[in-house]
């Protein structure tokens, strides 16, 4: 139902894709209206979302829908180094007007698309597609990228580890931390770390999540977001959220800008 | 003897194992690292790996190579710190984490740090 919405962005038609393609890949139907807000129907007749509709989808390891503007969407299941490698390419031509190396950047794909690949099926690894969008704002230097799993989500994973995994039980640690604890609190510490040390006894510098709080600390990345199960986190304000609505999965937001650091090209 | 990764194996170097997509930490340490550190102690001499020049490294691709060479290939931490060299002067921060990936590992079997 897109009858009532009034406002909509890049990384929200990421999900809409993404949902999409997932009903048609199964053949199930997937339609409905159309917004009558003018300037919601325009960003997504630009997202060339309405063409992708008509389309058929089979059920694939693989997608990559685009368009002749600025918008690339991929789908895997696996991780892909070299796409990142290649988009961080062409999002620098967009930002500094020239190719450049963006690690904080690259690092980000690899931790998304390796926590998709081992964490986001409960049942076995490579289950589940990561879905990536990426937006090119070129009149202002800045490019988005969207990020978007269907898995459990980090909190139900961590919930439902085995007995003979190293992080079963270390939610409830992390909860004990806190008097009156909530998930919102311990993404805090997941971000700096305290998962692997709660677990390991040692805190590890970048694994996982925390590898992207690192970039993101060391200005190689902007305007991050992330939503997964019922959290909400968006770094300016470092503003972390419980939300009333649960999201079963992980979406991540952030931004390639002017501001971020990045290293020459080398071919 | 000297490794760049950038040149030798990939300019975008990938996750853990090979299972999970290319370039991985698993392949590189068997195909690249493991017969040249190998070679490097048979021949008593010094292995500079050079890691600048990627687009990146996951930290899965630098746990999986160089710890995993303690905790797979049964090196010890001693050895390979006779050894290495690494250079990182684009992201000096790497030296610090592989550093704490093979202590980690080597700490796993029991041994000393």
């Amino acid at each position: 139902m897109l009858k009532n919405v009034k406002e909509i962005d890049y990384d929200g038609i990421t999900v809409l894709l993404s949902v999409m393609v997932r009903f048609k890949s199964k053949r199930i139907e997937f339609n409905g209206d159309f917004p009558i807000d003018k300037a919601v129907r325009k960003t997504l007749e630009d997202s060339k979302f309405f063409d992708h509709l008509k389309g058929t989808f089979r059920d694939e390891n693989a997608y990559t829908l685009t368009d002749k503007n600025s918008i690339l969407t991929h789908a895997m299941r696996t991780v892909d180094s070299e796409l990142g490698e290649k988009l961080i390419e062409s999002a620098s031509q967009t930002v500094w007007g020239e190719k450049r190396r963006c690690p904080g950047v690259q690092r980000t794909f690899i931790e998304l698309m390796q926590n998709t690949n081992n964490h986001a099926s409960l049942e076995k690894e490579g289950d589940k597609h990561w879905w990536l969008c990426v937006k090119h704002i070129k009149e202002e230097n800045r490019v988005a990228f969207s990020f978007v799993d269907y898995g459990v989500g980090v909190f139900y994973n961590l919930k439902n580890k085995r007995q003979d995994n190293k992080f079963f039980g270390v939610l409830e640690r992390l909860y004990e931390r806190f008097r009156y604890g909530n998930n919102a609190d311990v993404l805090k510490l997941i971000f700096l770390g305290e998962l692997h040390k709660t677990a390991s006894g040692k805190s590890f510098r970048g694994k996982g999540l925390p590898g992207v709080y690192e970039a993101l600390k060391h200005n190689k990345l902007s305007n991050f977001a992330m939503i997964t199960n019922n959290v909400y986190f968006h770094s300016n304000g470092d503003d972390y959220r419980v939300l009333q609505n649960e999201f079963q999965g992980t979406f991540v937001y952030w931004e390639l800008t002017l501001d971020n650091t990045s290293l020459k090209y080398e071919n | 003897m000297k490794i760049k990764i950038a040149s030798e194996f990939s300019t975008a170097p990938g996750p853990r194992k090979v299972s999970e997509g290319k370039f991985s930490g698993e392949l590189f340490r068997r195909e690249i690292l493991l017969p040249r550190v190998l070679e490097a102690r048979d021949k008593k001499c010094k292995l500079t790996i050079d890691l600048d020049g990627t687009s990146g490294f996951g930290t899965s691709f630098l746990e999986e190579s160089f710890g995993g060479l303690i905790r797979e290939n049964d090196l010890s931490l001693a050895t390979l710190d006779s050894m290495f060299n690494f250079v990182s002067n684009e992201e000096p921060d790497l030296l610090t984490e592989i550093r704490e990936y093979m202590e980690e590992a080597e700490k796993a079997k029991g041994g000393k740090v």
